[in-house]
């Protein structure tokens, strides 16, 4: 009934186990400065698996290339998480170099980058340079992986300049990368590396993104500062710690950034930040009995941690639901069916939770008056992870109802935010609905 | 076959005879087909015997007669259920298989037991005229009825006929009172009752909802707008299983089981977690009686700190419980 945007502009990692032989094998066409290009890099770039041993098959796969002669590999974290969240630790991590797969440990990680660094017991006879300066935009760059499994390739693409609205850096190229090749280096001509692959835009073509390569100099001058710290047992620490930081960033954003006021009928509310992405739609039934207009508010951004969850991201939508022409119990049931029904809100959504990672649930509801006098009826359910201690997932739904055919549903799904963000999100959500004539 | 239902003065347990061929002869001799040892029987006393018109019991010049409706008569024309006096002896007639007893009709949802067919044949209309009209309101509340919604309600009578069709099937053979003839017009009229109570309170609820501000209330309204119909059935099922023993323990039985299923229900409905995120009730309004004195936001944050320390109490206990398992596997 009601279209959700979300799913149109999810931002897929490009993790797959399975091999998919659906879209086809691409052939690059590769010109004489192309093939100097595929010699010169052919000793940077692996592929980097998770297994349970050496020559056993492939639980997840991807790329990554040499920062460091002495056997620093820079690959992304969604590439080597099945192996640091597997809770049996069967999972180790290889780099593959021809027929041999040689075992790599993690030595640094930035979850909110989507990258890791990978030591290997294996001296190189170079390295790849990260560029120092960002390239102009329009410029031609390489972006080189293992796509599906396959075989190395090059992948011509253009540098588009980095995305603004978007918390964390991200450089846009246009280039059709794949799955398998996330980790691997995108370069420019002189053959730098000026980012990483990291994903691509859903339902769409040739939008990739990348991962700009300062950051991975970073996590590499980090590591050569420490030393070789033992890194094992402090993983889920320093993740947590990482998450923790990324939604103080989110906090922050929202104090700065405060949303507009949206004015939708007679009521008016603001979105938390201007950093969302917001999407407005409206419907109006068939017989014309009812109208709904959808205010979907999301963030672009979020840190990936397992398949299954990410930190740091939320959500909010906005439901006003106007009566034309039924009655008051036609419409009654209406919203019910549509406060119940919330599709990402709704309770199957909450029942779908990874047990390894996110504890039981906890829900309660209360009615509760604002300071405009609105009186506002509250649903929520609150679930935490398990592995990263004060980082909790909270749903919330309200709804609020004027004269019997005027109703305002409001639902928000925060992933990974602390005890206290969450009740100042609510706070301020809260205070900002308000009737447009307030008599 | 007729069953005689044959009482002495003062003794409450009847005699039951079944009777399945004709004529058949009562009397003290023992030549009768149905021996009666009473002194105010003669030796041969009465025949009971059938004709174009059904069955009739006659005389045959005893000393003390047959005695119907005070008077001394020749002919008597047996009906169901009619009474009349073979000597000093109580005579009650029953058609078909089944022994009819009293005490079980009174127990019965729609206690009628009927004689013709013209009754049955208005019931049955009367039936499917309420549940379509049932049907079209149920709709039009929900939504404004359209050609989709129509063809959706005529789903619903025929399947709603197939289920009671079924379920008073079900319910008849389990009770074993009827006569066949008339079983499943009786539990129509039965669920027809209940269907008109169950839909009408069902839908009107969201509306009753927006005055109702009690938590608890709300649910129990819902719990028993949503199983009145099954708490209905349990308990006629019961009544009807233990109807032979005695009237006292059956009202009990059917209390405890009632009162157990109606507490089962409420508190598995309480505990349903997944229902605590979905509409419970109480929408604020009208707007104005909701005061922020009473309200405060700051009473939802509360509740959220609660919950935030209940689920890091699942966090720890989940913690351990891993550690146990992997201690128990490494042991292993």
């Amino acid at each position: 009934m009601l279209i959700n945007f979300k799913y149109i502009c999810l931002l897929t990692i490009l993790i797959s186990c399975f091999s998919n032989t659906l879209w086809g094998r691409t052939r690059i066409r590769t010109g004489h400065q192309d093939q100097d290009l595929y010699a010169r890099v052919k000793h940077y770039v692996y592929q980097i698996k998770t297994a349970t041993d050496a020559k056993s098959s492939k639980a997840s796969y991807g790329t990554g290339f040499v920062v460091d002669k002495n056997g620093l590999v820079i690959t992304n974290y969604h590439v080597v998480a099945d192996a640091l969240q597997d809770e049996d630790k069967n999972f180790k991590i290889f780099l593959v170099d021809g027929d041999k797969s040689i075992p790599a440990r993690i030595v640094n990680i930035s979850v909110i980058h989507d990258l890791a660094l990978l030591k290997v017991k294996k001296k190189f006879k170079n390295a790849l340079s990260i560029s120092k300066k960002p390239p102009t935009q329009g410029e031609t760059i390489y972006s080189i992986g293992l796509p599906k499994d396959l075989k190395m390739s090059i992948v011509k693409g253009i540098y588009n300049g980095v995305i603004k609205s978007s918390l964390y850096e991200q450089i846009l190229m246009s280039s059709p990368i794949n799955s398998g090749m996330s980790g691997g280096p995108t370069l420019n001509s002189n053959v730098q590396v000026v980012g990483i692959n990291v994903s691509i835009l859903l339902n769409s073509q040739n939008i990739s993104f990348a991962i700009p390569a300062a950051h991975a100099g970073k996590l590499v001058k980090e590591y050569l500062k420490k030393g070789d710290p033992d890194l094992k047992n402090n993983v889920d620490k320093i993740i947590e710690a990482q998450l923790h930081n990324v939604e103080k960033n989110l906090m922050v954003d929202m104090k700065k950034n405060p949303g507009d006021n949206f004015t939708i009928g007679n009521w008016t509310f603001a979105p938390p930040s201007k950093s969302l992405k917001c999407w407005s739609q409206n419907i109006k039934h068939d017989k014309k009995t009812y109208e709904v207009t959808n205010q979907t508010c999301f963030l672009q951004d979020g840190s990936y941690v397992s398949d299954s969850i990410y930190s740091g991201s939320y959500e909010v939508q906005y439901r006003i639901v106007k009566n034309i022409s039924r009655n008051s119990i036609q419409f009654f049931n209406l919203l019910r069916t549509l406060y119940n029904k919330g599709h990402a809100f709704s309770n199957a959504y909450l029942k779908y939770y990874d047990n390894e990672l996110i504890s039981k649930y906890d829900c309660n509801e209360k009615i509760v008056v604002n300071k405009h006098d609105i009186p506002i009826k509250i649903n929520y359910c609150v679930n935490g992870f398990i592995k990263y201690s004060k980082l909790y997932r909270l749903y919330v739904k309200g709804v609020t109802i004027l004269n019997r055919n005027d109703a305002l549903i409001f639902n928000a799904k925060l992933d990974g935010f602390s005890k206290k963000s969450m009740i100042d999100f609510l706070k301020y959500q809260l205070s900002k609905i308000k009737l447009k004539n307030k008599k | 076959m007729i069953t005689l239902k044959i009482f002495k003065q003062n003794i409450v347990t009847p005699t039951v005879q079944k009777i399945e061929t004709f004529p058949c002869r009562i009397g003290r001799s023992i030549k009768n087909r149905v021996v009666l040892d009473d002194p105010s029987i003669s030796i041969d006393h009465a025949i009971i015997n059938f004709d174009s018109e059904g069955y009739y019991i006659q005389d045959l010049g005893s000393t003390n007669g047959i005695i119907f409706e005070g008077e001394r008569k020749d002919i008597v024309r047996i009906n169901q259920n009619c009474t009349f006096y073979v000597g000093s002896l109580r005579v009650e007639i029953i058609f078909g298989e089944e022994i009819l007893d009293k005490t079980r009709i009174i127990h019965l949802p729609a206690s009628i037991v009927f004689h013709n067919q013209k009754k049955m044949i208005i019931l049955s209309v009367l039936y499917f005229s309420i549940l379509t009209l049932l049907s079209y309101l149920h709709e039009y509340l929900l939504n404004p009825i359209d050609k989709k919604n129509f063809l959706n309600i005529i789903w619903i009578i025929v399947s709603g006929f197939i289920v009671l069709l079924i379920t008073s099937g079900a319910f008849s053979i389990f009770s074993k009172i009827h006569v066949k003839k008339y079983r499943l017009f009786t539990f129509f009229s039965f669920f027809a009752l209940w269907s008109c109570i169950f839909i009408l309170i069902f839908d009107f609820l969201p509306y009753i909802a927006f005055y109702i501000n009690h938590k608890t209330s709300y649910t129990i309204i819902e719990t028993v707008a949503n199983y009145c119909f099954l708490l209905y059935s349990t308990y006629l099922l019961a009544t009807m299983s233990f109807i032979h023993t005695s009237r006292k323990k059956i009202a009990i039985v059917a209390g405890s089981l009632f009162c157990i299923i109606q507490g089962l229900l409420f508190i598995t409905d309480t505990l349903r977690e997944d229902d605590n995120f979905s509409y419970q009730g109480s929408l604020s309004y009208p707007i104005s009686s909701y005061k922020r004195v009473n309200y405060r936001p700051h009473g939802l944050y509360n509740i959220i700190d609660k919950s935030v320390t209940k689920v890091d109490k699942l966090r720890i206990d989940e913690i351990k419980k891993r550690e146990k398992e992997k201690k128990k596997n490494n042991k292993m």
